[in-house]
């Protein structure tokens, strides 16, 4: 297990090294930078003269080679430094931990709804296979994976001002420490948009999951020893359907954090999401670096957590 | 609602457009007279007001202001037509039964509706501005607020609530910005002794906000020297006002700055009023990088930053000590507390819901669907229809005008003759545009106006023979430059990619060059980070590039020695004429207005003969703003609430 543990650890580090020198390279291949793109939209831009722009540059460090930037942000990023951010010269991971709680509370969040509501609603489902509520609930799930979360998180936002009156964009939400209703109130509507997808993703997989498991010969046998229903599908059942269930969670994670951008942007929620759309339009690289650093991190220990939780799951299942 | 049928009225035959700017100016001269005699008691009170205010302002200043007032109230009260009584009295919208009776096209109607004097008859106007309340809009919130950086001019948005300048324009429901009259801010007036001279008299007991590291102590004339050769460095975005000044003096006994100049500088008070142009204390200025942050923003402005996020929101309220009364009302400036710009770039959605839910006190409508859906939801709102601002104009230049086939001035005039301006504005704004072509300029002049010249928009017919639609002659100097049928005109064009009105505009004079006048050329879309860099490097492929960025100053001197002059660095078009560069000199050290503006007409004539960048259609641009809200005015020079010094400090609400 500890050896297991640390080969993926530094499995992590690779990917995230590659992550790393991937997203500084497309970065850097868009064309213009932060000063080119502040300069360029105001007129008066115009008006410096090439050598005044170069001493801009070089104020800023662009004018390096690209690869010595990269060296230099590297081992900054080792030593715990990842930079200032080149349009608000504010540190990097400030921005982002100022930021990171409520992200990380959206996507708990999301994830929570999905999985209260779509893994009882998944079983349900395969238990009434072919009946009424089978059928309404994978309706709703089809929807559900049909309709992108930036048109679903659109429609809402319109909606809720013209019928019921309030934006659900302006609310601001606090950190969940500072006001827990005013901090729900702000997040429970973007949390469900974001957790609409992953809703039926998951029920879908719950549903077709406990499907095989209760034909499995441990379900018939524990009938045949006359448990009854309702212990066999919660002890038996929903236990042993669980494992593909959890990996799409795992899989999905990544997916999610990308919905929580386009979600965040939309109800305005100051989470690293918003942070990053903000970042990629002012073409600010070292900001754009250190969100993909952090979520990057998030993905692969989150994934390292999902391939530990197996065995607690199965016992049968042995880390070497 | 009448305006709704506006479609189909665009079908209509045009009257004389000559026919509809009396009009309009009969209708705003009206609106500003009656507003200056028949308000009742708080007029009076803010023309007494005005006059003490007047009177530490430098004396020939002041006499053309008083002109400009006697002028526009003997226009209003001589006027006999009944027709016109009933104009002056009209809201925003409403229009006289002569003009309903009138074949009006959609730009001429909506620029009669919503002519910016009907504001001042607003119901509400008459009891006075109400101090308190908070004034929520949508509004970027910047990610770097440093005034003195490669961003400042992005800053001229915000930077006039928080920060002063020595001059300031006025811009209020009763005073037109776009007559740039200058007025002072931190200064309580200036003299210039000799043309190369100007002395500022400071305002007293003006002090800083609370806020470190000044932390509310009183301003002194040192300050002011020192921040504005802060503004002068090499390298600032500013300094290109400034190359005519040797070196600012002050006298902290005295409260004055004294500005000494190289040569005259006819163009520096205008750019001084320039809402970038800020005051910053001096304690930044040993390390200006400290403004970056939020935190660090602190002037003697109306308003003082309490918070920022970036791309989110932020926050300020009243500065206690402000030093100005609203020269109207002899009230104490700011009328708001508080101020909530909510930042929504990119999430048009969400910024609607916010005014529908009634978050916001303003909002920016795209084009006539989203005033359709805007009045729908609130009738009673108050719409703006506002000129573009001057350093926006859709134009195409040339990547070189020394190579073929743009060296030939015939191509040139044939490519502006070859454009339907018309279908333009029809096609692409919904017939609420008219053409383009610096027009912040002093022009036309016009003795009926206070400010001495006319208003925007021009006629098509008096921008020189090339800006009218007249496709045969067109042809006629192609075929002079040598391409016809069996050689017709190729060339690349390019623009950027992202969807919009000015992609469609764009698309659509391809069409009409390939149309009207047999050419063939090429169109290119680019990535926009890439396009936005081009304009300035000329270093795209094509030989014509679209956009919408001209540049300019507050002064007519930024278009013409800035953009036009050989050896100016703003000079992105490559114009190179001995002429244009003599009248670009003269007219920056010419101080008498009238000969000045000589000068520049000659400026104008030559590029428009010369057709050195073809401008076409400008759109108008609306705002809607809650109807308890007042002295919230757009102006032309940015599509930007804030923008001006005076704009927000004279902001009030009435549902308080």
């Amino acid at each position: 297990m500890t050896g297991y543990l640390i080969r993926r650890v530094i499995g992590a580090m690779v990917v995230l090294l590659m992550l790393s020198f991937l997203v500084f390279m497309l970065v850097n291949a868009v064309p213009g930078n932060t000063l080119t793109r502040l300069l360029n939209q105001s007129p008066q831009g115009a008006n410096l003269t090439p050598e005044q722009i170069e001493q801009y540059e070089i104020d800023l460090g662009l004018n390096k080679p690209v690869l010595e930037r990269y060296g230099d942000w590297l081992w900054n990023a080792f030593n715990g430094d990842l930079g200032k951010s080149f349009a608000t010269r504010l540190p990097v991971w400030g921005e982002i931990q100022d930021r990171l709680p409520r992200s990380i509370q959206l996507v708990v969040m999301a994830t929570l709804i999905s999985s209260l509501l779509a893994v009882p609603i998944g079983v349900f489902s395969a238990i009434r296979q072919g009946g009424p509520g089978d059928y309404i609930s994978r309706v709703f799930a089809i929807l559900g994976l049909a309709v992108p979360n930036f048109f679903l998180a659109v429609l809402v936002v319109t909606f809720s001002a013209g019928w019921l009156g309030v934006s659900l964009s302006t609310i601001d939400p606090p950190y969940i420490w500072d006001g827990v209703g005013e901090n729900l109130k702000g997040l429970i509507a973007p949390a469900l948009v974001l957790s609409a997808s992953l809703m039926a993703t998951v029920m879908r997989m719950q549903r077709s999951t406990v499907l095989e498991v209760v034909n499995e010969d441990y379900v018939r046998t524990a009938r045949a020893k006359g448990l009854n229903e309702r212990a066999i599908i919660s002890r038996h059942v929903i236990r042993n359907s669980l494992i593909p269930v959890i990996t799409i969670f795992a899989n999905q994670f990544a997916f999610l954090i990308s919905g929580a951008v386009i979600v965040e942007f939309i109800f305005r929620i100051d989470g690293i999401g918003a942070l990053a759309v903000r970042a990629i339009r002012q073409v600010d690289f070292t900001l754009v670096l250190g969100i993909s650093l952090v979520v990057g991190f998030g993905v692969v220990f989150i994934n390292i957590l999902v391939d530990l939780s197996y065995a607690w799951l199965d016992p049968r299942i042995r880390y070497s | 609602m009448a305006e709704r049928n506006y479609w189909k009225r665009m079908q209509r035959k045009q009257l004389s457009r000559r026919s509809l700017m009396a009009a309009s100016a009969r209708a705003g001269v009206g609106a500003a007279g009656l507003a200056l005699v028949g308000c009742g008691d708080d007029d009076d009170d803010g023309q007494q007001t005005a006059a003490q205010t007047a009177q530490q302002m430098d004396q020939e200043q002041v006499q053309a202001q008083q002109q400009a007032q006697q002028t526009t109230t003997q226009q209003a009260t001589t006027t006999e037509d009944a027709a016109d009584e009933q104009s002056v009295a009209l809201l925003p919208g409403q229009l006289t039964a002569e003009e309903e009776a009138m074949t009006l096209t959609a730009e001429e109607e909506w620029r009669l509706r919503y002519h910016w004097s009907k504001l001042q008859n607003l119901p509400g106007q008459s009891d006075g501005p109400k101090h308190g309340g908070t004034w929520t809009l949508a509004h970027a919130a910047p990610a770097n607020w440093n005034v003195l950086g490669p961003n400042a001019s992005l800053m001229a948005a915000f930077a006039p609530m928080f920060y002063s300048q020595l001059v300031v324009f006025p811009m209020d429901d009763f005073s037109n910005a776009h007559y740039y009259l200058n007025e002072g801010d931190l200064a309580s007036g200036w003299e210039i002794p000799e043309p190369t001279t100007v002395v500022f008299q400071l305002q007293d007991g003006i002090t800083w906000q609370d806020k470190p590291p000044v932390n509310g102590r009183a301003m002194t004339a040192e300050d002011v020297k020192i921040a504005y050769d802060a503004l002068r460095e090499e390298g600032r975005v500013q300094a290109s006002s400034y190359t005519a000044v040797n070196t600012i003096d002050h006298d902290n006994a005295s409260n004055t700055v004294r500005f000494n100049l190289s040569e005259p500088a006819a163009y520096l008070l205008n750019n001084m009023m320039n809402p970038f142009h800020t005051v910053i204390a001096p304690e930044f200025v040993e390390e200006p990088s400290l403004l970056d942050l939020a935190e660090n923003t602190v002037g003697t402005g109306p308003f003082q930053l309490d918070s920022a996020t970036t791309g989110s929101e932020w926050r300020g309220s009243r500065h206690p000590e402000y030093h100005k009364l609203d020269p109207r009302t002899g009230l104490q400036l700011p009328y708001i507390d508080n101020i909530h710009g909510l930042d929504f770039v990119g999430q048009r959605e969400s910024e609607w819901a916010a005014w529908e839910t009634g978050e916001t006190d303003w909002i920016r409508l795209q084009d006539i669907t989203e005033y359709e859906r805007a009045i729908e939801q609130h009738p009673e709102m108050v719409v703006q229809v506002t000129a573009p601002p001057p350093g926006w104009q859709p134009h195409m230049t040339f990547k070189d005008l020394t190579a073929e086939p743009f060296n030939d001035p015939r191509v040139r005039q044939a490519l502006s003759l070859g454009m339907d301006r018309d279908e333009q504005a029809a096609g692409v704004y919904y017939g609420l545009a008219a053409g383009g072509y610096g027009q912040n300029w002093t022009f036309f002049k016009d003795e009926a106006s206070p400010w001495g010249f006319r208003e925007w928009p021009w006629t098509f017919e008096e921008l020189g023979d090339f800006h009218v639609f007249n496709a045969a002659e067109g042809r006629r100097l192609l075929d002079a430059a040598g391409y016809n049928e069996d050689n017709p005109l190729e060339f690349q064009a390019a623009f950027h990619t992202v969807p919009g009105f000015y992609l469609d505009h764009f698309l659509l004079i391809v069409d009409q060059w390939q149309r009207n006048l047999g050419a063939i050329v090429e169109h290119e879309q680019i990535e926009w980070e890439s396009w936005l860099s081009l304009l300035f490097t000329k270093e795209y492929e094509g030989s014509t590039l679209f956009t919408w960025l001209v540049g300019s100053e507050m002064d007519a001197d930024g278009l013409a020695y800035g953009r036009m002059h050989s050896e100016s660095p703003g000079n992105i078009y490559g114009i190179n004429d001995p002429d244009v560069d003599q009248w670009a000199v003269e007219q920056r050290q010419e101080l008498d207005v009238e000969k000045r503006s000589d000068i520049l007409e000659k400026i104008r004539i030559r590029e428009l003969e010369n057709m050195w960048r073809i401008f076409a259609v400008n759109p108008y641009r609306m705002a809607a703003r809650r109807e308890y809200l007042f002295g919230q005015m757009d102006t032309y020079n940015a599509w930007n609430p804030g923008w001006g010094a005076t704009n927000t400090e004279r902001i009030w609400k009435n549902n308080i």
